[in-house]
Parts: structure tokens; C-alpha cells; sequence
């Protein structure tokens, strides 16, 4: 019985394909699928076989008719007159519409906002132009610390700064908000900084704060190594470096493993193995007092880093220029990202 | 700051090599930016002594020379200044190689048989040193082989110092925490001092009138002195570590300094009038004229060394030209002071100098050092330059600086840190870092070191202990605390929407610097400057932009002379303008701002090729407004006899939130793009405040909508919101919505009209129409039309 009915699918099979007009079709499948047809003939002696084996030659019999039912419906349509409506050159792209693009620097942006987002880390915004008490001193920079200067740091005529950071967001989130604090703050921040290939007075810097009881740079290590890893990859190491900043105390500087080379050494590392991401930190006592925080009940991690040279590692963006040029040569290379 | 591993190690026995080292820097918190590897290689090397040096005609600078290299005489041709008969010099045989790898031959230059090449530190690979040839201490046994002087290798390692901390720019200092990260003993420097009978308070005076700017200010006494060079391998020392050699008492000042941190000044006692010094503040107006032989008009906050006459010193930064030590120096003040580092930075600023000095007294000196380090340089003096070093000190102290009592609590560390410390490494860490620990209690007392003005609190000691321990002790632990902090800021929130919405429609965004510099008769008109900046990086950056639309235009005539003239463009970003004084969040918006310009639909096989215009862009607001559920937005446009071109503002329940229009051709023929840019700017606060929070469905229709269709010809000036306005008062209240879907202007229709077509929708929510009804509608719509407007059916 498997035999006939594997027999029968291809002969009629075969049939069906060759039948060259609709007027052939039609016998093929009087001559296979009517309730005379073959097909209905090998149905009849489905009695005969075996009560074991009955349900599965029926089952093999309803598949043959429903696949020789759509190979005719197949037939069917290919040998209609078509209407012109799909007489067409399929060949052609479609007609198009407007395609629209993030900038890298979102792509990045979001990615980072996104992932200290599910760290449960909120974001804070603050102005561009500054005061110096938020820039500067409630960030414990000493009065006489060069990042102050004017040929560092561009003031306005009425002694405002335009921000050279986006700490002072973290002053002004600490001023109107008790501990827990949890926030990143993402933003343009500006520098006295001539522009070339690497160097832009303007750019771009996420920094993040966590103040509450208990809170430990074990844990700032921890959170930077989350973060770094759902970044550049899960085989990404962190290591911290002494450094010096006002803002904290301890101060570390950030170093990953290179994502690019996966600590190998590369141009990129510069054969190093390691990569300079940003600074972090304790928060200095002196800033939680400044605020109104008492550091002996509160203590708190601080950390930033650099988004436009995260874009230009991640894309291959060897000029920062490019970044701000507003070429749409460049621009439309990002269409294929749709970030959160 | 440049540390030398040779020099290093004369205070601790380094564990590590010079490649290990650079390491333990960084992990001691000094970044190394570069590391200079000095090994000479003296092969075919010798002493030579120049007998004759001719310069050679026809060149400007070469000469020849007779140079005798043991029992030799060999013709050596030299490009160097310094080349001169008599000089000792060591001289490169063939066969020998320079540090970049070149092999000396016999060649010939300008028609002259070269021999070799006579060296100097670069080319021995011995230091960075382009000054002219080395000049061999006269007792350098000619023929000898240069080895036999010159074996001498190091590893210099180019490290950036942290401002806070000064005992870093020392070889002393960073030799100290080395010695305590590994726990190894310290190996004291002693310099042996002969002093004679006289006493340096018989020869020098001094006064201290500004005691604030000078804590402390000793001088000591050495007359007799020979000016003459430092010993060979010193001045080799201060090459690799940056210095010029000058002299030995210059030298032996410098040399002190890099290895102690304590700046150091040297007079000639013959320039100072009366044998006084005063430390006083400059006159104002005062002129002075500093080593550089530079003058400088001081302030009356500018700190002077002076004798009875005049200026003798800048204090704390540069000696005086009038007092330095020359060729025929016998008698020579040392000075050793404490100047504070307040005063040193002003006057430092203000004059625009940084020099090796100001640098560390900026820092902070150890004001209790002194007294060694005068010491020192005296016996380092009569070592090298002989003479009689006179008796004891003039030493002015009279406010003693003391070290600062700390109160520390070992616990806080694990506290602060998350991983626990043992009480008894961070007690042996302090003390090896220089703190006077009193650990007997709980509350533990420790006293920081004056060399260590950075110390000065609880969580500075818990910094040493972890940055001496090693930071990568700090275990990786993440916080399973839930914090709840609140929402994102709403006008972030909604400029990631609007970024969304904008891109959904085509939109490329761009990120553009937030300066410039407005090009009146080149930028639209009408547009505001911003926020003037008081020192702008470039003259293209003066003002803080108060529009972004204006350099956007300039973006897009960029890419149109690329051949890019389809664009929409967006940025999101802030523009200024003057605020309140004193709060500088009034001083900006956030906006978000479009430029749309070229076809309506993108090349294709199959679009229409009309450009776009203003309905394109009214139609990017009305999506913008939609998709952003703005509570009543109205995009409401200017009469265009009024303002002179298309444009309107979108205006939000009471509030304005910014601008839109069309510049014509003439106005963008000025940046060179030949067709009408359509623009938006409008502001992200305002839109954030005015969107509908609530939304509730509405019951789909029970009953079927009936629609008719109407066209009408009437004036080209009636509005179509007014013949809206007049639908809907004759309508009644069935009409559900019209809209336009034809709309033309043709001279077939009567000079000055025009034909509306628009849809009419009805429905009744609770029963179904009959056409009757739906008639009489119309009827009176048409009625009203013509009436009010003149329009006739067509």
C-alpha cells in the first residue's frame, strides 16, 4: 500500500506539472483527484489493510491528496491569463521613502543611558552655562587648580562658565534631592580646546553618582565592570589606576581590556592590552558636606567617561571632526541603527 | 617630571627591573608617558683632544679638525659649535655605531678626509642632547677608551605628577613609596659637611617683612669657591632628568632639587648690597629683571628676595641677573626657603612664568626639610667646587610648620573601601609613608608628614593604605539594593521621542558645535546671536548660538556643494540668551530644530520629482505633534503680507513653542543653495510641559458614516480655515470632519480664483442617517459658502 501511494504521488505529481494548458490540468486532476479519482480509489481499500497499520496509511493517503489539491492550485494560477497589474520588472528596488538616521553619538548615548538604565541609575539633566560654585567649587576643586583658568575653561563676561563637565548636574541633583541618589548625567560639556583629528571644544561625557549608606569603591569596581561588560562584551576585564581628582577621594583611573583586539595588543591599545575609559571614585567628603549630606551616615561613588571617543572606537570614526561636520555622507552610514 | 632608576635606587634597592619598574609607578598612581632607555655603546670609542680646528670654506658651519686619539693624529671633520683646539672630546672610530644605528666610516665631506665623528650624549646614546659635542673634563686620559669614562646606563622614566602631590617631583619622594610598597628598608643619604670657623651669620643678614609669603628663609655661606663644570656623570644625570648643565654651584642646586624636591637658589655675595636680604613684597610698579634676562613691572603682591638696594630674586621662581653666579664667582648665599605656595602660584600667574621652582613651591615644599638640604648643597658645593663652607645657618623659622595630627579610625577604611585591611599592615603602611602613628586605641592619632601637605584627612590616610596595598586588592562586588530614584527628566524623555519621531520621518540628525559666529549678510536674517563669550577659543566661536537654524543652513549648503541637495536634517540641542542674573538655567533652552529642503519624495524610479515646500513642513509638525500628544496644538501662520515670507509659530495650550517657516531663494542664495529652505525650532521644555497625560478610547461609530464631496470655486484670498469655520456653522452638529483633497488655482476658473474640494463626513451616534438629512446639510452649507464667500458649486 505505501508503495502504490508513493507511486501514485509521483506519477501524478508529474502530471500535474506537465499538463500545459488549463484544459489538460482539468483532466489531470479528473483523472487523479475526482471522487472517481485515483486517489479516492486508493482511499476504498483502506479497509483492507491492516487495523494496526490502518491509521497510519490514512494518514499518508490524506497528505497525498492535500499535497497533489496544491500543487493543482499551483498549476492553477501559473496557467491563468495574469493581469497586467503583475506584468513587471521585479528586478527594481522598491520605490523608497525618506530614510532618517541617528547620530553615532545617540547610538552610543542610548546604549549607555540604557544600561545603567536597567542598573536602575536615573538621568539627570543640568544647564550648559554654569555657575562656578556648581562647575568648580562644590566640586572641591581648589581655587588655584589650572582647570580653572581661562585658557582652559571658556567663562562668560559675567563670571558663568559653560560647563566643563556634567558633575555640577550631580551638586545640583544632591541639593534638591535626599540620599539614595542613584543618576547618570549624559550631556555636551566644553573645553578650551583648539580642534584637530582627536581634540573638539565641545564633547560629550556621561558621568554617574551613587550616594547612600554603606556604599563602597568595591562596589563602584563592580558596577563599572556590569556596565563595561554589557558594553564591550562579557569577556571584558577592569582594572583601576591611582590618580588624582578633587571631586573624589580615593580617585581611580578606569582602564578596560581592549574590545578590539580582545587584549592582545593592537594599534587601537596601543599595544598596551588596556584602554583608559575615565575617572572614578570615592566622592570627596567635602562634597557631600557642601551639599548637606553628613559623610559620616553617607558615602557615595562618582565615575565618567567619553562618549564621542567610545563612538570613534566603536564605529572606526578615526576624526572627531566628523562627528560634527553634519556631512550627510556620513550620517546616512547610521541609518541601519534603531537604538532603545 | 623625569625619574632616573639609577637615582631611585640610591634611597631603596630596587626589587624590580628598569622594564618592572614603569609598572609600579603607575600602579603608585604616576603615569608614565614614556620611557628612555640609556645604554651607550663606546665599541671603537676613544678620548681624543682637538690640536687644531679649521672651519671649512664654502660651508657655514663644519670644520676640520686635528684630533690626536692616543698615538694618532686623525682628520676629523665637526659640525659643532663647541669644536675648538684643546678640547678634550670623544672622538667615534670607524667601525663605531651611533645610538640611531649608523656605522661611522672613513668618508669624504666637502672635499675633506673624515676620519670618525667627534660625539656628543645623543649620538652615544647617553642623553637627549643636541647642545654640541661633549667637552671632556681636562684630566680624561687621551687614547683611553671611552668606556673607561662613559659606561654608564639608565632607564629615565617621563611620568605626570598630580598636583597634589609635591613630594612626587622628587627623586626622594617617589623612592619613599616605592620603599613602602614593597616594604623595604630606606637607605639614608648623607652628605658630609666641613664647615670652618666662620660663621654664615657673620656674612649674610636677613630680614623677613612678609612672614605669610615666607614661612622660612636659610641661608648658608661658601666663599672661596672655583666656578668650573660639574663632575662629568652629574651632568649626565641632569641631561637625562631634563636639566642643562651650567656650572657646579648652578648644578649642585638643580641636582638637590630633583633629588629632594627643595627648589634652591645660589647668589654671588658680591651683588648683595650690604650683605642684607630682605624678603618683602615688590613696590608697585617695581621693575625687575629675572635671570632670563626678561623684565617684568611687579605688583605689590609679588614676593621679592631684595638686598639694602634692590630686587636680588623672584621669590620661589626665578633668581635675579643681577645677582647670579658667574664665570669669576668666589663667594656664594644659598638660599633655602619656604616660600607659600599661595603667593608663589599669583605671582607665578600673573606673570605668566612656571618654572622648575614655582612648580614646587606652588605644590607645597616640606618646609622642615631645609636645613638638611642647605646642608647638602654646601657640601656639594665644596665637594665640586671647592672653598670653605661657613659655619652653622642664618635660619628665620619663626612660626614653625608642624605636621597635621589626623584622627583615623582604621575600621573606615573596609568601610569606605568594601574589603577589610589588616589594622597592623595599615599602621606599618603609614609609618613607612612617613606618619607618626599612635595606634592605641580604637580612635587611632596619626601625624602626617610635612612632605605630604595633601594629608590631611581620614579618607586621605584610607587613600594611601589602597593605593600602597595595591587598588587591585579592591574586590569587584555589585550592589543588589534596589534603588528606586525616580523618572528620567522629562525633557530627556521627550527628546528621545522626538529624536524618534523625527528619524521615523526621514530625518538625518546632526551634532553641531553650539558656537559661532553669525555671518550677517551670509545667515538669514532675523535670527539671534546668543550669548557672547568672554574668551572664545577661535574668532568662529564668539557667541554661545541663540539659534542653531543658522549654522544648520550652513551645514546643508556644505553638503550641497558636495552635490547632496536632498536634505532633512535635525538636531537636538541648546540655544542661549541673556537671562536672569545669577541663575544661569534661564540663560537656555533645550530645542529641538529641522531643516528641510530639495524633493518631496527621494529619487526614485517611480516618484514625482516636485520639491518640497511648506506644506511638507507643516506636515512634519503636525505628525511631531501628533505622535507627541500635544495638548491643543495650533500650528498657526503669520499673514504673509506681515512678515515678508512663510512662517508661523506652533503654539501649545497657552505657550509658545517656536518657530517655523520657509526662506525664500534669495534668502538662502546667499550661502549658495538655489532653492526655498523649510525650518523648525522649537522648544523641548514647552513641549514637555504641554502633553496630554490621559487618553481614553472612544466607542467605534454604531452607525454608518455618510460623506459627501463638494467643490466649490471661489477667491484665491479666502482662507481655507475660514471656509472650514463657515462648514461647520452651517453644518450643524452631524458634520464629523472635512477635509481638503483638491485644491488649484487656475485662470479657467475667473481671473483671482480658486477651486476647493473638500470631504464632508456625517454621523448621527445614535441612529443612522437618511440621505435627506444629509442633503439639507449641504444645502445650507452651500447656501452659507455663497453668502459669506461668493463660492459657487462647480
Amino acid at each position: 500500500m505505501r508503495d502504490e501511494i508513493s507511486k501514485l504521488r509521483d506519477e501524478a505529481a508529474e502530471a500535474l506539472r506537465s499538463a500545459s494548458d488549463l484544459t489538460a490540468l482539468e483532466q489531470v486532476s479528473v483523472k487523479y483527484l475526482s471522487r472517481k479519482g485515483l486517489v479516492a480509489g486508493l482511499f476504498k481499500q483502506l479497509g483492507k489493510v491492516d487495523a494496526a497499520e490502518r491509521p497510519i496509511i490514512g494518514q499518508l493517503l490524506n497528505d497525498l491528496k492535500q499535497q497533489l489539491e496544491n500543487l493543482e492550485a499551483e498549476r492553477t494560477l501559473a496557467l491563468k491569463p495574469r493581469s497586467k497589474e503583475f506584468d513587471v520588472d521585479t528586478t527594481l528596488p522598491g520605490r523608497g521613502t525618506w530614510i532618517g538616521s541617528y547620530h553615532p553619538l545617540t547610538i552610543v548615548m542610548r546604549e549607555i543611558t540604557d544600561i545603567f538604565g536597567r542598573m536602575g541609575f536615573r538621568v539627570a539633566d543640568g544647564p550648559e552655562i554654569e555657575l562656578v560654585k556648581y562647575n568648580f567649587d562644590m566640586l572641591n576643586t581648589p581655587p588655584w587648580h589650572p582647570s580653572r583658568d581661562e585658557s582652559d575653561t571658556i567663562y562668560l563676561p559675567n563670571g558663568f562658565v559653560v560647563r566643563t563637565e556634567t558633575s555640577p548636574v550631580q551638586v545640583r541633583t544632591m541639593e534638591k534631592q535626599d540620599p539614595p541618589v542613584r543618576i547618570i548625567s549624559p550631556g555636551r560639556v566644553y573645553r578650551r580646546d583648539r580642534p584637530d583629528a582627536t581634540h573638539s571644544p565641545m564633547f560629550h561625557q556621561v558621568e554617574g553618582l551613587y550616594v547612600d549608606k554603606g556604599v563602597t569603591m568595591a562596589e563602584l569596581k563592580g558596577t563599572l565592570l556590569a556596565f563595561y561588560k554589557e558594553l564591550f562584551g562579557q569577556d571584558t576585564k577592569l582594572r583601576f589606576r591611582p590618580h588624582f581628582f578633587p571631586f573624589t577621594e580615593p580617585s581611580a583611573e578606569v582602564d578596560i581590556t581592549c574590545p578590539f583586539c580582545k587584549a592582545e595588543g593592537c594599534r587601537i591599545c596601543k599595544y598596551t592590552t588596556w584602554l583608559e575609559m575615565g575617572g572614578s571614585g570615592m566622592v570627596d567628603p567635602n562634597v557631600l558636606q557642601g551639599v548637606g549630606y553628613d559623610p559620616e551616615i553617607y558615602s557615595g561613588f562618582a565615575f565618567g567617561l567619553g562618549i564621542d571617543r567610545i563612538a570613534m572606537l566603536r564605529f572606526g570614526i578615526p576624526n572627531i571632526r566628523l562627528l560634527f561636520d553634519s556631512d550627510v555622507r556620513f550620517l546616512r552610514q547610521f541609518s541601519g541603527f534603531t537604538p532603545r | 617630571m623625569l625619574l632616573s632608576y639609577k637615582w631611585l635606587s640610591e634611597f631603596v634597592t630596587l626589587p624590580v627591573s628598569p622594564e618592572q619598574l614603569a609598572d609600579v609607578l603607575t600602579w603608585l598612581g604616576l603615569e608614565v608617558e614614556a620611557v628612555h632607555t640609556y645604554a651607550p655603546n663606546l665599541d671603537n670609542v676613544v678620548i681624543g683632544e682637538i690640536l687644531e680646528c679649521a672651519p671649512i670654506e664654502g660651508t657655514n658651519h663644519l670644520s676640520l679638525t686635528k684630533t690626536r686619539v692616543g698615538g694618532e693624529t686623525l682628520s676629523i671633520v665637526c659640525g659643532a659649535p663647541n669644536a675648538r683646539a684643546g678640547l678634550k672630546v670623544v672622538a667615534m672610530l670607524a667601525g663605531s655605531k651611533t645610538a640611531e644605528g649608523m656605522v661611522i666610516k672613513k668618508a669624504k665631506l666637502r672635499g675633506q678626509e673624515s676620519h670618525g665623528m667627534l660625539a656628543s650624549e645623543q649620538e652615544l646614546g647617553l642623553a637627549p642632547s643636541h647642545a654640541g659635542i661633549i667637552e671632556c673634563p681636562a684630566d680624561w686620559e687621551v687614547g683611553a677608551p671611552a668606556a673607561k669614562y662613559l659606561q654608564d646606563s639608565d632607564t629615565v622614566y617621563d611620568v605626570e605628577i598630580t598636583p597634589n602631590r609635591p613630594d612626587f617631583l622628587s627623586h626622594i619622594g617617589v623612592a619613599r613609596d616605592i620603599a613602602a610598597k614593597f616594604k623595604l628598608p630606606w637607605k639614608p643619604k648623607s652628605y658630609d659637611l666641613n664647615e670652618c670657623v666662620r660663621k654664615s651669620t657673620d656674612f649674610v643678614r636677613v630680614k623677613i617683612s612678609a612672614p605669610v609669603a615666607c614661612p622660612r628663609y636659610l641661608t648658608r655661606g661658601v666663599t672661596g669657591v672655583k666656578i668650573a663644570p660639574a663632575p662629568y656623570e652629574v651632568q649626565l644625570r641632569l641631561l637625562r632628568c631634563g636639566v642643562r648643565p651650567i656650572s657646579n654651584v648652578v648644578d649642585v642646586t638643580n641636582y638637590l632639587m630633583l633629588e629632594t624636591g627643595q627648589p634652591l637658589h645660589a647668589f654671588d655675595a658680591r651683588y648683595i648690597a650690604d650683605n642684607s636680604i630682605d624678603i618683602r613684597f615688590a613696590g608697585a610698579g617695581e621693575s625687575f629683571v629675572t635671570l632670563d634676562e626678561k623684565e617684568h613691572k611687579l605688583q605689590s603682591h609679588d614676593l621679592l628676595i631684595a638686598d639694602s638696594k634692590h630686587g636680588i630674586a623672584l621669590a620661589g621662581i626665578m633668581g635675579g641677573l643681577n645677582s647670579e653666579i658667574r664665570e669669576d664667582t668666589t663667594d656664594v648665599v644659598i638660599e633655602c626657603a619656604y616660600f607659600d605656595p599661595v603667593h608663589v602660584r599669583r605671582t607665578a600667574k600673573s606673570l605668566g612664568m612656571s618654572t622648575d621652582s614655582s612648580r614646587r613651591f606652588e605644590r607645597g615644599c616640606d618646609p622642615n626639610q631645609v636645613p638638611y638640604v642647605a646642608a647638602a648643597t654646601a657640601a656639594l658645593i665644596q665637594q665640586w667646587g671647592g672653598g670653605e663652607v661657613l659655619s652653622g645657618v642664618v635660619d628665620d623659622y619663626p612660626r614653625p610648620i608642624v605636621p597635621v595630627e589626623i584622627a583615623f579610625r582604621p575600621e573606615k577604611t573596609e568601610a569606605l573601601i568594601g574589603v577589610q585591611y589588616d589594622f597592623a599592615e595599615i599602621e606599618d603602611t603609614l609609618t613607612r609613608l612617613g606618619c607618626e602613628v599612635s595606634a592605641h586605641s580604637s580612635a587611632w592619632t596619626v601625624k602626617a608628614p610635612t612632605h605630604r601637605p595633601d594629608l590631611e584627612r581620614e579618607v586621605d590616610l584610607i587613600e594611601e593604605i589602597v593605593r600602597v596595598q595595591g587598588y587591585d586588592q579592591i574586590p569587584t562586588s555589585e550592589s543588589s539594593k534596589v534603588v528606586l530614584t525616580g523618572k528620567d527628566d522629562p525633557v530627556v524623555r521627550l527628546r528621545r521621542q522626538v529624536e524618534d519621531i523625527l528619524v521615523a520621518q526621514g530625518f538625518l540628525q546632526t551634532v553641531s558645535l553650539s558656537m559661532w559666529n553669525p555671518e550677517p549678510r551670509l545667515d538669514p536674517p532675523g535670527l539671534p546671536a546668543g550669548v557672547e563669550v568672554a574668551n572664545p577659543v577661535t574668532d568662529e566661536m564668539k557667541y554661545l548660538q541663540g539659534s542653531v537654524l543658522a549654522p544648520m543652513l550652513r551645514a546643508a549648503a556644505a553638503n550641497f556643494e558636495r552635490g547632496d541637495r536632498d536634505l532633512r536634517l535635525f538636531e537636538t540641542t541648546r540655544v542661549f540668551r541673556e537671562g536672569v542674573a545669577g541663575d544661569p538655567r534661564t540663560w537656555e533652552k533645550q530645542v529641538v530644530a529641522g531643516l528641510l529642503v530639495g524633493r518631496r519624495y527621494p529619487s526614485g524610479w517611480s516618484q514625482t520629482k516636485e520639491p518640497s515646500d511648506f506644506f511638507d513642513l507643516k506636515s512634519v509638525l503636525e505628525f511631531l505633534a501628533l505622535k507627541l500628544s500635544l495638548d491643543k496644538p495650533d500650528i498657526f501662520c503669520y499673514d504673509l503680507d506681515t512678515v515678508g515670507f512663510l512662517s508661523g509659530q506652533l503654539r501649545v495650550g497657552e505657550q509658545v513653542a517656536g518657530d517655523f517657516g520657509l526662506w525664500p531663494r534669495e534668502v538662502c542664495a546667499a550661502r549658495d543653495i538655489d532653492a526655498s529652505v523649510a525650518w523648525f525650532e522649537l522648544d523641548l521644555s514647552v513641549l514637555a510641559a504641554n502633553r496630554r497625560s490621559e487618553f481614553a478610547f472612544e466607542p467605534l461609530p454604531r452607525f454608518p458614516i455618510a460623506w459627501r464631496d463638494l467643490s466649490v470655486v471661489l477667491d484665491h484670498s479666502v482662507p481655507f480655515a475660514e471656509l472650514v469655520s463657515t462648514v461647520r456653522g452651517a453644518a450643524g452638529n452631524l458634520l464629523q470632519s472635512v477635509w481638503p483633497f483638491d485644491v488649484f488655482v487656475s485662470d479657467k476658473l475667473g481671473v483671482g480664483k480658486k477651486s476647493v474640494a473638500f470631504r464632508l463626513e456625517f454621523l448621527h451616534p445614535e441612529r443612522s442617517l437618511d440621505a435627506a438629512e444629509v442633503d439639507a446639510a449641504i444645502q445650507s452649507i452651500v447656501t452659507k459658502l455663497q453668502q459669506e464667500h461668493s463660492a459657487e458649486l462647480r
